[in-house]
């Protein structure tokens, strides 16, 4: 186990990683705490204020401090990312070891619906369903939700299926185990890793769509504080307080990053095959 | 026609008859009342019932959707309860902007990913390699409104070359129009070009240690020579697999980044409609964005087809 | 007469995990115009190597020292260009495996017209005519229709004579062929082998053929050179070398064959299995002392063959064996 550790330290991209995200995880969790102000706080006589003592990262246009915006966004972030991949993974995992482990035509009908999902890119279902549902949170949450279904049902079945056709499962079989007991005790173990791997990726991507359906108007309504709402305030703004589009986008590109950084460097550390080429 | 094409042409029209189910029922039958939804829980059943009959909503469900789905063939989108006039012209007039600009991203991320990606495998394991590996990780942590944003920051705002936002239309001429596409196009294709570097990067890799470059090699061709006539051709199969699911991305993306240059695309006219709870409207661009992904994808298969021989072969 | 070829203490390190290891270890031949020249020795012994290295392709991260003088000119020497230039036009190559050897995507046509088009500057369509005639040469039947096929339409034996085809196109004066039917039927092997044979018959080329399998290189090739582990261990005419087998291994290599006449203790001492093989694995490349790289497997070996590199003895003129103990292993039934 601390051999592990240390090869995890030792590697670069996911120690880079783990230090970004580490560092947005730590913004979201002191926002619950603490904020320099209230990131609802309006306080017009501050307008546009440049960063300053006062306002490290200065103000918006009707005079909120950005910075306490920005940690409080990380909060919506985290949580509409993780709730939207949770949902997605459970469901989705649950097709992909059921394919695996009945085939036939169940395997066949998941796969096919699997393969046609991509008609619906995350953005156009959240469109579909915020018609109906009326733009907000939990839109975002179950848009991205059913675009994370297909991906993790794909990957648990492609791993499981490998698992499936060991040896050792033959063995279970022959002992008279059922298939969700064989499921539950040798496949689901082996391909943990794998979907952990899948899961940091997808985590990444959520945080993107999630910005990107709060800056459409979407996702994450005002007052909550999002980063992709604080970007669709601050594009009026553009020409006078160009900061203001500056600062939500880095948080953003950051947290991505240590995503994308973290999930490679997992993928590494996992895949002993993988460990020895590098 | 090769029997593998039949075999695709059937699953294309499955899956466009699913996509058309999804799109219905979720848009039409989840909601409940769609009278109710449009004129609100203020109006009477006087109303509501005039509402119904009016857009054949007291049909059965079946008939409604064989209605919706066979005029949809003839072109025929229904009408916007909003702006109480049919709905294809409305699209038409916004989607001679959206998929220009979807194409354009895609040519630019097609013509950068292969330029960096086969750069970056020639060479695999030196300076310019993990340069154009990191410049890629980190284009994949950018969303593309943001990219919008700076490149307006940068281009219109500091620089002044280019507009901020906004479309003259194709009557204002070819050239101008294309100008104001610039933008939009490099901010969408960015992100899907650095997916698409890496993945064009990795199969060249693969193919690399193939034996039959040893073979182009052993011929007398150089490095570079094998790298373009022999390595490049068999490291397209699974980038062109790639390309056509980031269509998708790029048509739903252009929605987005319509909103960052104020372009007047499909993505405006959806947000109003979404607004204005103009089903009919939203029902029809949804199908007909997801329609074109199949489509595209489609003809990604028929592809296939021309870059490897074998394909052929195997269906038959 | 100066040689065609001429290898001098040619050493090859590849990259291990274990850091680089020494493929091959000073390696010198000469090979004469239209001489014919076998290279056999188990997989991993260095003869593949060898080859690539005369062909400047080893792997990425091989290095080669030496010198390799090809009709006058040191091609560890020579710039990529110069490589270029001579690759596949005056030095041609075959490889063990047709199935993946050729480019699925390009049709075969194409594939022998590249050198053509390349070296000769032929059009596409005169390399077009060029190709059907080398089509026909190497035995393909109906070569104008076969032109247009692709890789995944031919068989193996079909593909292997497209490889040698493509080899000859530019008529080179030194055709290496890597184990070129190993991986085909046995029924196969033997007709492209006379086609190899035949060939450099009448084109007057020289041929290096590598092969693990001594019955190939002997009725073949007029030379023959036995490698383990990256060196030379025994060399010689063919049937000098066949009628009186100097070194251990090579003994052993020879008492692999099945279907020839067989003494009931192998060269190296041990009673014969129905089909012998040589007792242990090939060293480890990294792991290899200055000694006799052989001597842990030798049922012949003494203690100074784990000591001291054993002399290059000469059993005839042009036949000699790199080896302590050559009496005592020509003393011992064939």
């Amino acid at each position: 186990m601390s051999e592990r550790i240390g090869q995890a330290v030792r590697h670069r991209s996911f120690l880079a990683g783990g230090l970004l995200f580490g560092g947005v995880l730590t913004m979201a969790a002191l926002s619950l705490v603490w904020t320099p102000y209230a990131p609802t706080a309006i306080d017009v006589r501050h307008r546009l204020a440049a960063p300053s003592a006062a306002h490290w990262l200065g103000t918006d246009p009707f005079g909120r401090d950005v910075f306490s915006q920005l940690i409080a966004g990380a909060q919506n972030s985290i949580t509409v990312g993780l709730l939207a991949v949770g949902i997605g993974l459970a469901i989705g995992s649950a097709l992909g070891l059921l394919a695996a482990a009945r085939r036939g035509w169940i395997e066949e009908l998941v796969m096919r619906a699997a393969d046609f999902t991509y008609a619906f890119p995350a953005v156009l279902s959240a469109i579909m369903f915020a018609a109906i549902l009326g733009p907000n949170a939990v839109n975002s949450v179950i848009a991205i939700a059913i675009f994370n279904i297909p991906v993790f049902a794909r990957i648990v079945r492609a791993s499981a299926n490998a698992i499936w056709s060991r040896d050792y499962i033959l063995a279970a079989r022959s002992a008279g185990k059922g298939g969700l007991r064989i499921t539950i005790e040798h496949v689901l173990p082996n391909i943990l890793a794998i979907i952990l791997v899948q899961a940091t990726v997808q985590f990444a991507l959520a945080i993107l769509a999630e910005a990107a359906l709060s800056y459409l108007g979407l996702g994450t309504q005002p007052p909550t504080p999002s980063w992709g709402r604080m970007l669709n305030d601050a594009q009026s703004y553009v020409f006078r307080a160009p900061l203001l589009t500056i600062f939500p986008g880095c948080a953003i590109a950051i947290a991505v990053l240590g995503l994308n950084l973290l999930g490679d460097g997992l993928r590494d550390l996992t895949d002993p095959r993988l460990t020895r080429r590098r | 026609m090769p029997l593998f094409l039949l075999k695709r042409l059937g699953t294309l029209i499955a899956t466009l008859i699913a996509t058309s189910i999804i799109v219905f029922l979720v848009l039409e039958v989840l909601p409940g009342d769609p009278a109710l939804l449009v004129l609100g829980i203020d109006a009477d059943e006087t109303q509501l019932a005039a509402f119904r009959h009016q857009y054949g909503l007291d049909q059965p469900m079946l008939e409604r959707y064989l209605h919706w789905a066979t005029h949809l063939l003839t072109g025929d989108f229904g009408i916007s309860y909003a702006y109480k006039t049919p709905v294809w012209p409305l699209i038409a007039e916004r989607l001679a902007l959206t998929y220009p600009l979807a194409v354009l991203a895609m040519i630019l991320t097609v013509a950068l990913a292969l330029g960096l990606g086969v750069f970056a495998a020639s060479r695999h394991g030196r300076p310019a390699d993990a340069v154009v590996m990191g410049i890629s990780q980190l284009g994949l942590s950018i969303p593309n409104f943001w990219l919008g944003l700076l490149l307006i920051l940068l281009f219109a705002v500091n620089l002044g070359w280019l507009s901020a936002g906004g479309f003259p239309g194709w009557q204002a001429g070819v050239g101008k129009a294309l100008q104001s596409l610039i933008l939009p196009s490099i901010a969408l294709a960015a992100v899907q070009a650095a997916i698409l570097t890496r993945i064009t990067r990795s199969s060249m890799l693969d193919m690399l240690r193939e034996d039959f470059v040893r073979t182009a090699r052993a011929k007398g061709l150089s490095r570079n020579a094998v790298l373009w006539r022999h390595v490049l051709r068999n490291a397209l199969i699974p980038v062109v697999t790639v390309i056509g699911l980031q269509f998708g991305n790029l048509l739903a993306g252009a929605i987005v980044v319509e909103q960052v240059f104020s372009l007047p695309g499909l993505g405006r006219l959806v947000f109003q409609a979404i607004s204005n709870r103009d089903i009919e409207v939203v029902k029809a661009a949804v199908m007909l964005l997801a329609a074109t992904v199949v489509i595209v994808n489609f003809c990604v298969d028929v592809l296939y087809a021309v870059i490897d021989p074998r394909l052929k072969a195997r269906d038959v | 007469m100066t040689p065609l070829l001429s290898v001098k203490d040619l050493h090859v390190s590849l990259p291990t995990a274990h850091g680089p290891a020494e493929a091959v270890r000073g390696v010198s031949f000469d090979l004469q115009k239209g001489e014919t020249l076998g290279i056999v020795g188990e997989s991993g012994c260095g003869k593949s190597m060898t080859a690539l290295a005369l062909m400047g392709l080893l792997p990425e991260g091989g290095r080669a020292g030496g010198h390799v003088v090809f009709q006058g000119e040191d091609l560890l020497a020579a710039d990529e260009a110069k490589l270029c230039d001579l690759r596949g036009n005056r030095l041609a190559m075959i490889f063990q495996e047709p199935m993946t050897s050729l480019n699925p995507l390009h049709r075969i046509g194409d594939q022998i017209a590249e050198p053509l088009r390349l070296h000769r500057g032929l059009s596409r369509r005169q390399a077009r005519e060029q190709a059907v005639a080398l089509l026909d040469r190497v035995g393909i039947a109906h070569p104008r229709e076969r032109l247009d096929a692709y890789p995944h339409q031919l068989s193996g034996g079909q593909r292997q004579r497209v490889m040698i085809a493509m080899a000859l196109s530019c008529d080179p004066e030194l055709l290496i062929a890597d184990e070129p039917t190993t991986a085909l039927d046995v029924t196969i092997q033997g007709q492209i082998l006379d086609l190899i044979h035949d060939l450099v018959e009448s084109s007057g080329m020289a041929l290096i053929l590598i092969s693990h399998d001594l019955g190939v290189v002997a009725e073949t090739a007029q030379r023959v050179m036995v490698m383990y582990a990256g060196r030379i261990v025994e060399a010689g005419p063919v049937r000098e070398v066949f009628a009186d087998l100097a070194h251990p291994y090579a003994r052993g290599l020879f008492a692999a064959i099945p279907g020839l006449p067989r003494a009931a203790k192998d060269a190296t001492g041990y009673p014969r299995p129905p089909l012998p093989t040589i007792p242990g694995v090939v060293p480890e490349l990294h792991a290899l002392g200055p000694a006799c790289a052989f001597a842990d497997r030798c049922g012949l070996s003494e203690p100074r063959c784990r000591t001291d590199m054993p002399p290059d003895v000469f059993l005839s003129p042009r036949h000699w064996a790199k080896c302590w103990r050559t009496d005592a292993a020509r003393s011992l039934l064939p």
